[in-house]
């Protein structure tokens, strides 16, 4: 049904992309209020988003991710300010991070429905994987911008690294193990990394 | 009377209304980069206050920006922290030797300043700008960038779906509260627990919305690459051309400033008036 119907690039990955920053703005919101980080710019202790737009990425490839991207800047830029740093900061990041999630699992031909040994596994060391880079370029940014000196940013790499990670464990493993299968039946379901 | 932007209101015959899009996004774009080159700071100063001024010539209400106070002092505070314990800037005066070999001079706080008014300068001129904008002026500029229209559709339907998710999020949460469930009590750990429970149905919900709008917009006839006729015109004259390209290129006369003249440099014009 899948090849029947995804032939390049369609309205639809756009809607993905609509919808899924949709999403992502109100729970960005949520997690910015509920678990703010003092001494971080618009940063939340606990990002429920990224549990969303990493399995958004997984099922409908880069259009969760652009989605994920779109809601981060809206919401954090809601208390920030819509600034270049902001967009660079955590807009761009949180696009950076999915992806490279999204990459590791089509190479290693891994199944988000997280059926096998290599599926979890794959899982499990992606997700750490992406959030250290998103940590890097998150805090590179700040560095560059003059918000953090070099001694605090190796403090930020490793508190965003587990952060994230963790949000990302928490939320997304059980969306991925309850509604892949559901996900792929349907014809929204992205195959590769476009469509 | 009033238009209602995605921050504030704006008086109706306010100058900034009628300024392009296009020239806006050029603002945006330029204010943020030359902020961000400059360090003396006595011109980020400067360029906090031209960007206040603006706010009075274009009669939009300061009281908008409330809700960044909290945030602007959250960053400040990361850049004083940050700046204290963990930098070295050399000057005449040392007044704090720190264990882990950093310490804080007067240029240390100078540069405070300075690093402060760059964050100010960018988030209001920002505001400023993309402030004043309302959705079809970012649709429109966007097109008239000849960016893809794609990008404006994209953005308008996050804004659309926001609303949408948040009755979402409360009917569903009314739902899980009837059947016993708990969300404003417990531990940190439990909260997070049910708030799981409240995304698996959030996630089935945004994906049937996926397919039914998916249907709704192919039914309409809607092309990614397809010619569109719009409504409005916002063409851009030769007047507001000239503007944008004078805006763009205060960006590269920023940095030939600093790199070739050396100006704009820290300390800049204060290391003058120290000595």
């Amino acid at each position: 049904m899948n090849s029947e119907y995804k032939k390049g690039i369609t309205p639809m990955h756009l809607v993905i992309s609509g919808v899924t920053a949709g999403v992502c703005i109100v729970l960005a919101l949520f997690a910015i209020i509920l678990v703010p980080v003092p001494g971080l710019p618009s940063a939340s202790g606990f990002w429920i988003p990224a549990g969303f737009y990493f399995v958004f990425t997984l099922w409908f490839g880069i259009w969760g991710a652009l989605g994920g991207h779109i809601a981060t800047f809206i919401a954090m830029g809601y208390f920030s300010g819509y600034t270049l740093h902001i967009w660079l900061d955590g807009g761009l990041g949180d696009f950076i991070a999915p992806l490279v999630t999204l990459i590791i699992f089509r190479a290693l031909k891994a199944d988000p429905e997280l059926k096998t040994k290599k599926d979890w596994i794959t899982w499990i060391v992606s997700v750490p994987i992406s959030s250290l880079v998103c940590g890097l370029w998150v805090h590179s940014v700040n560095l560059a911008f003059g918000i953090i000196t070099p001694p605090f940013w190796w403090i930020g790499v490793v508190t965003y690294f587990l952060g994230d990670s963790a949000a990302i464990f928490i939320v997304g493993t059980p969306l991925l193990k309850t509604l892949s299968k559901y996900v792929k039946a349907s014809p929204v379901y992205v195959e590769g990394i476009f469509s | 009377m009033a238009l209602k932007t995605f921050l504030t209101y704006v008086p109706k015959d306010s100058k900034i209304n009628k300024i392009h899009p296009v020239v806006k996004v050029s603002l945006l774009l330029s204010i943020n980069i030359i902020a961000w080159l400059i360090e003396d700071p006595i011109i980020l100063f400067l360029l906090f206050l031209i960007i206040i001024f603006n706010y009075k010539i274009f009669r939009i209400p300061l009281y908008g920006l409330k809700k960044f106070l909290l945030s602007t002092i959250i960053i400040l505070q990361a850049i004083i922290v940050s700046y204290i314990f963990g930098s070295k800037i050399p000057g005449k005066n040392i007044y704090l030797i720190l264990p882990w070999g950093t310490y804080v001079s007067e240029m240390t706080i100078i540069y405070i300043i300075a690093m402060s008014f760059r964050f100010t300068s960018m988030l209001l001129g920002s505001t400023l700008m993309l402030g004043t904008m309302r959705d079809r002026d970012i649709i429109y500029g966007v097109t008239c960038l000849h960016l893809p229209y794609s990008l404006a559709f994209i953005i308008n339907l996050s804004f659309r779906n926001m609303g949408i998710f948040i009755e979402d999020y409360s009917r569903v949460r009314d739902a899980m509260i009837l059947r016993g469930g708990k969300f404003s009590k417990g531990s940190f750990l439990e909260k997070i627990k049910n708030y799981i429970y409240l995304a698996i149905p959030l996630a089935i919900l945004a994906i049937r919305r996926i397919i039914e709008i998916s249907y709704a917009v192919e039914a309409k006839g809607f092309g990614i690459n397809k010619k569109r006729s719009y409504y409005h015109d916002y063409s851009i004259n030769l007047k507001n051309l000239i503007l944008t390209i004078f805006i763009l290129s205060l960006i590269p006369l920023t940095f030939i400033c600093k790199i070739y003249f050396k100006i704009f440099i820290f300390p800049g014009v204060i290391s003058m008036l120290i000595k």
